[in-house]
């Protein structure tokens, strides 16, 4: 699964977004001048997720679309890469590995980008990590959050996890 | 004895907080009351709360056994163990909700149903002990006798769902409820939750894991079922009476379908069509019939009916012949029941619950026609709710039955009971009529035909017009209420004892293919998998359709607004920037012609010439009214109108006391404050074509009262500004092509009710009207020029019979001409303006 904040650079490019594979989600914040229906800058429809507020954090808007997506019927992805506004989108390039668990902070402590494996995905405490996640979690508090889920979640994993 | 110090460990150590209190003999956050001086020893003070009550509270320990459950340590305080009670109250006094593990007692309950107590300051527990069990106050004990636990154990390996009927009586909606809990049971767990008891409960118990009734799910339910209520996958939610569990739904995030047998008609009040087709992710009628009177409050909710909504019968029509050993059999039955042998006289029945809607008076009605056609039918009426004590009905039931000659011997009409009759009475009749006036699929038609009955029923009146049914051979249509039409196809119809056979009775089980709840829940998840927008955030407006505005329910609110967008319905809007966008992207001239603009302040200087019509049905505000509101004192004209000589003497006085010189007109009390006002207008009238008029008033009928001055104060505000300066509302009129200023309300209303009255007057309005009004003067206060109210009045004629009170709270002609005003404004060739505060409270 791809998440992508439509303020990355990556959204103004010409060509198609993201590798055919993955689902894509769109996240666009309450002051994006991005038309609702540019799901299709992917090279298939986006899920799209519209922020009537102004955002208050990367990680809330990704806590909004994994307790969201989560919840559906239906297989659940195998991959994720988070894209926030500043992110490299050199990222989307790389192949994600099972064991891949790792993420940046911009230095304002916002969420920049998070790469998650098959085995992060597969731990049943990361949906429970983004589930008993504050509605509106803010910058301030992103840092420990990302600690903790580090924590419960990476543990035990190959040691590439970096804040 | 008990060990209370490992006892106390067992059960706080989960929380982390035996760090912090090891002991629960001392409390180091408690502040005690009662100092005994500076001076005192520290064992002289309570060492927790305990401890401080127990002094003035000697009982303290036998009130504790008042809600203690059964269990050790309620054991331990029944054998006066030492320390017992008060390691059981310091247990129910922690906030981590162990009260509700120990105790029929929920601090966090007590304060949801009894919000006053927090607000007041008290400690839960402590008021329930000091007077809440002596008021009789309720406890979590009240809820859990509602509580049975089911016959089936919870699987975690299978998925969780959660089935609702309105109640478990053995009537048509909560037989089909059973239903779908007996095909659900075979690979669910399954909760089954009703707002009422009733004799379904066992059957129910039998196929569940748990069954429970409240009659205020969303306050309630969440103290019983709690972890339960978490694995929750989906729910069904079976009867448009199960409206109040939406709420709940929605809080918990649960996805849920409402299989709908009820017209729109009778679904009152009118919130409940409204919250099932603003939350609901999908709706599944029982027939196209219904759903068509609910097309109407879809288009006002943005509910998308050919998405979001389809049609599954609960059940086949399936003509089946009966073996005459049965028929035989079964003629020998009611035969008995009736007390004369019924050889070979035809026998006609209508079967259901005696009611208005049932058409119960209109089967006697054609009984009585019919006899006269064929003196020897006999009719029959099976059912309950024949009460000569019910004078909204059963009082006139009567009356008629005793007429027509009703259980007397040689009479041809006779009454008995629903029950264990009832199948006889299929297989004996010849004939079933249908009386209903509204009846969406009802069973006991399927039950007729399945016994090879012919089926007289009324064109308009039932689920049986969907075209599917149009030629199904035992079904006999008459005009709606031709009663003289039914009568003659009654006497008409032959007898079923000319085709009984030997032919065996079909299953009354369903073919397990075609189960009725995988039907339903593969359409609910597909709605959900489909999704491919979703909207985050509360908006700018914090309101919300299902919740109060108190702060509890903050985070309701958000939710409900998200799931609504998400949904793609229309509740609140997101911004006022979304209305404008709406606006300029519809088709309609009345869209088009309407804009919306920021709030202001402007000098009175600014104002154009105008007058003020106030309908002061109430006076009790009038007079701070008149000196907070700067524009008062600017208007050319200001009339009141009111309905008694009293009021219009005191109205001048305050007037007199304002330093405003009033014009009082005393009206009769009709069409609430939008007839006086139109009223001025009539040709009599003396007013002309110039000029702008604002219409205010007390904004207090009755209905909507409640959070009515927070509302009036909203748009008392919007419109006139404050006591130095006037509202943009005003000078926006100064504009010659602006015929409507009115308050911008984040609440987006449909037409509801008074689309059924749009169509009498469609054709006197020289616009196309959209169907959804999008933006109107909700509220009915407004600036407007008299050209536009003319236009309006013009609409209904100066003659129109306008009704008296009492009026229903919606859907009457003053409810449509509230919706009318843009639409009127667009017809003068007109702008209307409406103007934005998002910072002004609305409810």
């Amino acid at each position: 699964m791809i998440i992508l904040d439509s303020r990355n650079s990556l959204f103004s490019q010409p060509r198609p977004l993201a590798p055919a594979k993955s689902t894509c989600v769109l996240i666009l914040p309450e002051t994006s001048d991005v038309p609702p229906d540019m799901g299709h800058r992917f090279d298939r429809p986006a899920i799209i997720f519209e922020w009537t507020v102004p955002m208050a954090s990367a990680l809330d808007s990704l806590r909004a679309v994994v307790t969201t997506l989560w919840a559906r019927p239906g297989p659940k992805p195998t991959d994720l890469i988070f894209l926030g506004a500043t992110a490299d989108p050199v990222l989307l390039t790389v192949p994600v590995d099972a064991a891949d668990l790792h993420w940046a902070l911009t230095p304002q402590g916002d969420l920049s980008y998070l790469v998650c494996g098959q085995n992060t995905l597969a731990n049943t405490l990361f949906e429970t990590f983004f589930r008993n996640m504050a509605m509106g979690i803010t910058l301030e508090h992103t840092p420990v959050s990302m600690s903790l889920f580090a924590h419960h979640i990476g543990q035990n994993q190959a040691g590439d996890s970096h804040a | 004895m008990l060990d209370l110090d490992s006892y106390w460990r067992m059960a706080v150590g989960p929380f982390g907080l035996l760090d912090q209190r090891p002991d629960f003999r001392r409390d180091p956050f408690y502040h005690h009351h009662d100092p005994q001086g500076p001076d005192a020893p520290a064992e002289a003070f309570p060492q927790n709360m305990y401890q401080d009550l127990v002094r003035g509270r000697p009982a303290l320990p036998q009130s504790l056994l008042q809600i203690l459950t059964p269990g050790d340590l309620r054991d331990a305080v029944v054998a006066h163990q030492p320390d017992a009670a008060e390691l059981a109250f310091e247990l129910l006094i922690l906030p981590q909700g162990l009260d509700r593990e120990i105790s029929d007692f929920s601090a966090a309950h007590y304060i949801a149903r009894y919000p006053d107590v927090a607000e007041a300051g008290f400690v839960a527990l402590q008021h329930y002990i000091d007077h809440g069990m002596a008021e009789g106050r309720d406890t979590l004990r009240k809820l859990r006798k509602n509580f049975t636990a089911g016959a089936l154990p919870w699987d975690p390996e299978k998925k969780s769902i959660l089935i609702a009927v309105h109640e478990l009586s053995t009537t048509g909606a909560p037989i089909v409820g059973l239903q779908l809990v007996q095909e659900a049971a075979v690979d669910h767990n399954v909760m089954v939750v009703a707002l009422r008891g009733g004799a379904l409960l066992d059957r129910m118990r039998q196929n569940a894991c748990c069954v429970f009734h409240s009659e205020n799910p969303s306050e309630e339910i969440g103290f019983v079922l709690t972890e339960m209520l978490d694995r929750v996958d989906f729910a069904l939610l079976n009867s448009a009476e199960t409206v109040p569990f939406v709420p709940l739904l929605v809080d918990r995030q649960i996805p849920f379908l409402v299989y709908i047998h009820e017209y729109s008609q009778y679904c009152l009040p009118a919130y409940k069509t409204i919250h099932l087709s603003g939350f609901a992710d999908a709706l599944v009628y029982s027939s196209e019939s219904v759903r068509d009177t609910w097309r109407g409050i879809h288009l006002d909710m943005g509910f998308d009916t050919d998405r979001d909504s389809t049609i599954v019968p609960q059940a086949t029509l399936a003509p089946a012949q009966v073996a005459q050993s049965d028929y035989l059999a079964a003629r020998a039955a009611v035969s008995d029941l009736l007390g004369f042998d019924l050889g070979s006289r035809k026998l006609v029945y209508c079967a259901g619950y005696a009611h208005w809607r049932k058409g119960t008076d209109l089967f006697v009605m054609t009984a009585q026609m019919a006899h006269r056609l064929d003196p020897d039918a006999v009719f029959l009426v099976i059912g309950d709710g024949l009460n000569h004590e019910d004078v909204h009905s059963g009082v006139w039931m009567e009356k008629h039955l005793h007429e027509a000659g009703a259980n007397q011997p040689g009479g041809f009409v006779f009454t008995i009971p629903g029950g264990p009759h009832y199948m006889n009475v299929c297989m004996a009749a010849d004939i079933m009529m249908l009386a209903s006036r509204l009846d969406p699929l009802p069973n006991v038609v399927l039950d007729a035909v399945a016994n090879d009955c012919d089926v007289v029923l009324f064109d308009k009146g039932s689920g049986f017009d969907d075209v599917q049914y149009h030629d199904m051979p035992r079904l006999h249509r008459v005009g709606f209420g031709l009663l003289d039409d039914a009568a003659r196809c009654i006497a008409d119809l032959g007898r079923k004892a000319d085709r009984t056979g030997a032919a065996p009775r079909p299953s009354a089980l369903p073919d397990p293919a075609d189960r009725l709840f995988d039907t339903l829940s593969q359409y609910l998840l597909s709605k959900r998998a489909g999704r491919t927008h979703y909207f985050v955030g509360g908006g700018h407006y914090d309101l919300a359709l299902l919740s109060s505005t108190h702060p509890r329910h903050a985070a309701l609110r958000v939710k409900e607004r998200q799931k609504a967008w998400t949904l793609g319905r229309k509740i609140v809007w997101k911004s006022d920037a979304e209305a404008a966008r709406v606006l300029a992207a519809s088709d309609y001239p009345v869209h088009k012609a309407s804009k919306v603009r920021s709030y202001g302040l402007a000098p009175v200087a600014d104002a154009p010439d105008f007058s003020i019509h106030l309908h002061a049905f109430y006076t009790d505000e009038l007079d701070y009214d008149l000196q907070r509101f700067a524009a008062y004192r600017a208007a050319r004209r200001i009339v009141v109108t009111t309905d008694t000589p009293e009021k219009a003497n005191l109205i001048h006085a305050i007037g007199k006391g304002a330093g405003l010189k009033l014009e009082v007109l005393q009206r009769p009390n009709q069409g609430r404050d939008i007839l006086p006002f139109m009223k001025l207008f009539y040709a009599e009238s003396g007013i002309g074509d110039d000029g702008i008029w604002g219409h205010l008033h007390q904004k207090k009928s009755i209905g909507s009262s409640v959070g009515g001055d927070v509302w009036r104060e909203f748009m008392m505000r919007i419109l006139l500004g404050d006591d130095q300066q006037i509202s943009t509302a005003l000078t926006a009129m100064a504009d010659p092509a602006t015929g409507l200023a009115a308050p911008f309300d984040p609440f987006i209303v449909g037409w509801y009710g008074a689309r059924r009255l749009l169509s009498s007057v469609q054709d006197r309005i020289g616009t196309d009207v959209p169907p959804h009004p999008l933006l109107f003067t909700v509220g009915n206060m407004f600036w407007t020029r008299p050209q536009v109210v003319r236009k309006m009045i013009r609409y209904f004629g100066e003659a129109f019979p306008y009704p008296n009170e009492p009026i229903a709270n919606d859907g009457t002609v003053f409810h449509l001409i509230e919706r009318l005003w843009p639409i009127a404004a667009t017809d003068c060739g007109l702008g209307s303006v409406f103007i934005s505060k998002p910072d002004q409270q609305r409810r």
